[in-house]
């Protein structure tokens, strides 16, 4: 069985800059993945990549062992994607969101209105599922697009930032969710900055600096070592504490 | 003031920044645009002359209609400009209203056509070599320029709420509802009535300062309608501030949902109510309103009246046609991508919402076309709109993936690829024309020209099906560049 993820020598540069450099990279089925770095260092980049927003600069990506380039249509069908800047359209409300995707993926008028119901009222946003998507709150609009990543059942998720402007109670539900997920097979790829969050969730992780991938872990393997997730985040992220800033305060 | 200096500082770096984007003034045809808007200035330039020549001699009605036209003018930059954003994001600064309002005030200059049209409103001073009371006439042009500014400031903050373009609206439709009445009611009297009103209009009143005729109370006149415009300018952007951001209403596509069928029905549906916030698009409803009163009102309605009005109205809707992805935004266009579509199958569904929107749009003119010219004539005349919405989605979905560019609801949109444009409407409008001439050759010989026209359609459909392929495969391959360009 091929790996659900993988990437070969993943590059992208923008002009000069090279955002992402030869990144190899292997997720097992049913594993849910944390992809962490510091603002800037290649994150969304390559989930933009992995999800054919970004076309890569160099090297191959393989998704249930489908080529990104030759078969994007078949692996479209397949992922769901939480997007950075959520790809919500402003005049369209939370529901019409999902009734809009529903049949994209092939589902019919009916069933897309059941399961938007049950994901609405899962994420808490059913009682405000008529406000215009550039009327809602952050959260809102994030659940939404969780929503439209999770309408058609994915066998991929890619989740960029999925918890960043949650409330307590809907992230934890989520977190439930990521975890039945996995069980029944899904995998789930997700980049956070909340290192105490990623560590309760995830199976393995990588850690992406300046567009390298610094680290690659399996959580059991830095349990035996003795080791927190921020342990070895800090020994490859160092935060810049140089500036005094004598005059705040 | 430093505070005000930085606002309007940093307005202008981000203004010149997305001005130098393409990389070089070739890019976009920039300068078949300069050439275009030189040809125009050269044009303004020769009328300010003969208008002088007029004044001279006593006469204002080409400075009368110069000055309208320069009225208008400054409607484009104010209305069309997202500046009034840039107000509103500053609202959470330590300054009072009168400081916003300065920065409002000065921020459209950010932008050169401001200045442009500034400048050649100063070219009416030259009217002062030969008007008889050249202070009167310089401070009753000045007048005239800070009342048409403001005037455009008040309709591009009014704009900007959704309470005043419901206001913006109801005004729309009590005057036309009174000018049919009036109409109805005193026929030609109406007319007169308007010119009446008319006599105490500002072009009216500046063109007689001019020419020395009661100058001290048309520039006391003026200077009202200075003064009001400038307080009506205060009220609105201090009410409009005070609206929060842009709202509208919390409408559902429910409707649509569920009479339409099909994979692409929420996209289609989604792009409908994107054109419904496009203020550019209801200049073809104005099109359609005439064609309808045409088809109702002629004793004998003929096609080569009624087809003109059909060329029209596709020219009119061509920011609909021209320019498919530019009411969505980066993020918008992401989820395009995200979707498991390929590139023609997306530009497929932006062409369906566009043949919504003028079935929708042109529906009245084929009904009419029906009862009053008879089932085979309002045939011919879907043939004809249909032969031209083909052509114009074929440039279109070229247009759309060459020079995409983003649309700002509820604000006109003053810029684009002119020169492609242009071509884009003669190209367009072809199977019109071809249309309009057929049906002139023909005369009585109804069944040729039905086959004339069923051979335009059939050519027309050809060329479509032909971008469709050939744009979109491009999508997929230009879709960074499009995505860079909407946000």
């Amino acid at each position: 069985m091929p790996p659900a993820i993988e990437t070969r020598g993943l590059m992208r540069k923008y002009g000069r800059l090279i955002a992402v450099h030869d990144l190899n990279l292997q997720v097992n089925a049913g594993a849910i993945f944390g992809f962490l770095g510091p603002n800037g260092s290649g994150k969304s980049t390559t989930v933009k990549m992995l999800t054919s927003l970004l076309r890569p600069t160099a090297g191959e990506i393989l998704i249930n062992g489908l080529d990104m380039r030759t078969h994007a249509l078949e692996v479209k069908q397949m992922i769901g994607v939480l997007p950075e800047d959520l790809g919500l359209f402003d005049y369209l409300s939370i529901w019409e969101h999902l009734m809009m995707i529903g049949p994209i993926y092939g589902l019919s008028h009916q069933e897309t209105a059941r399961r938007a119901e049950q994901l609405l009222r899962f994420l808490d946003v059913w009682q405000t599922r008529h406000t215009l998507a550039h009327q809602a709150s952050y959260g809102m609009k994030k659940k939404c697009s969780l929503g439209m990543a999770l309408l058609h059942n994915p066998r991929i998720l890619f989740l960029d930032e999925p918890f960043e402007g949650i409330d307590p109670v809907s992230a934890r539900h989520i977190k439930d969710l990521l975890l039945r997920l996995s069980a029944h097979g899904v995998t789930v790829f997700l980049t956070s900055h909340i290192l105490e969050v990623v560590e309760k969730l995830v199976h393995g992780f990588a850690i992406i600096v300046r567009g390298e991938m610094v680290s690659h872990y399996e959580v059991a393997e830095l349990a035996a070592s003795g080791l927190t997730l921020e342990d070895v985040f800090f020994r490859h992220v160092n935060p810049n504490t140089d500036a005094e800033l004598e005059w705040l305060g | 003031m430093a505070g005000i200096v930085a606002i309007l500082r940093g307005q202008w770096i981000s203004y010149w920044r997305k001005v130098k984007r393409p990389g070089n003034l070739t890019a976009g045809h920039q300068g078949a645009l300069l050439l275009v808007g030189g040809l125009i200035l050269f044009k303004y330039v020769q009328l300010l002359r003969l208008s002088a020549l007029d004044l001279s001699n006593g006469r204002t009605t080409r400075a009368e209609l110069l000055l309208s036209a320069v009225f208008l003018i400054w409607m484009f930059p104010l209305v069309g400009d997202p500046q009034f954003g840039v107000v509103r994001r500053s609202t959470h600064l330590p300054f009072p209203f009168l400081r916003l309002y300065f920065i409002r005030l000065l921020s459209p200059f950010v932008t050169a056509r401001s200045w442009v049209i500034l400048i050649s409103s100063a070219g009416m001073f030259y009217w002062l070599l030969y008007a008889s009371q050249p202070a009167a006439g310089l401070t009753a042009i000045i007048l005239f320029v800070a009342f048409s500014y403001l005037c455009g400031l008040a309709a591009a903050d009014l704009i900007a709420t959704a309470a005043g373009r419901r206001v913006l609206i109801v005004l729309l439709v009590v005057m036309l509802v009174g000018a049919t009445a009036a109409f109805a009611l005193t026929g030609q009297g109406l007319m007169l009535m308007m010119r009446r009103v008319w006599l105490f209009l500002p072009p009216h009143l500046v063109g007689k300062t001019l020419v020395g005729e009661q100058a001290v109370r048309n520039l006391a006149i003026m200077a009202g309608y200075a003064v009001a415009a400038w307080a009506l300018s205060i009220r609105v952007t201090k009410s409009s501030l005070m609206a929060g951001p842009v709202s509208g209403p919390r409408a559902r596509l429910g409707f649509f949902l569920s009479i339409l069928p099909g994979k692409f029905v929420g996209l289609i549906a989604k792009d409908f109510r994107h054109f419904q916030r496009l203020p550019d698009l209801y200049f073809s409803v104005l099109v359609v309103i005439a064609a309808a009163f045409y088809l109702i009102t002629a004793p004998e309605p003929e096609v080569e009246v009624l087809w003109p009005f059909l060329i029209l109205y596709f020219l009119s809707n061509v920011l609909a046609s021209f320019n498919f992805f530019g009411a969505d935004d980066a993020s918008g266009f992401d989820r395009y991508m995200l979707m498991p579509l390929t590139g023609r199958m997306i530009i497929l569904s932006k062409n369906l919402a566009y043949l919504l929107l003028v079935a929708v749009q042109a529906a009245p003119i084929v009904c009419l076309a029906a009862w009053r010219m008879g089932l085979a004539l309002a045939f011919l005349s879907l043939i004809e709109a249909a032969g031209m919405m083909f052509c114009y989605l074929a440039w279109g979905n070229w247009l759309s993936i060459a020079r995409p560019r983003r649309l700002r609801f509820f604000r006109f949109s003053s810029e684009g690829p002119l020169v492609d444009l242009l071509l884009g409407i003669a190209f367009g409008s072809l199977p019109g024309v071809l249309g309009v001439v057929l049906a002139a050759r023909n005369g009585d010989s109804l069944s040729s020209l039905i086959w004339q026209m069923i051979l335009m359609l059939i050519a027309s459909l050809m060329i479509y099906l032909a971008s469709l392929l050939r744009f979109g495969r491009s999508l997929e391959q230009r879709h960074e560049s499009i995505r860079t360009a909407l946000s």
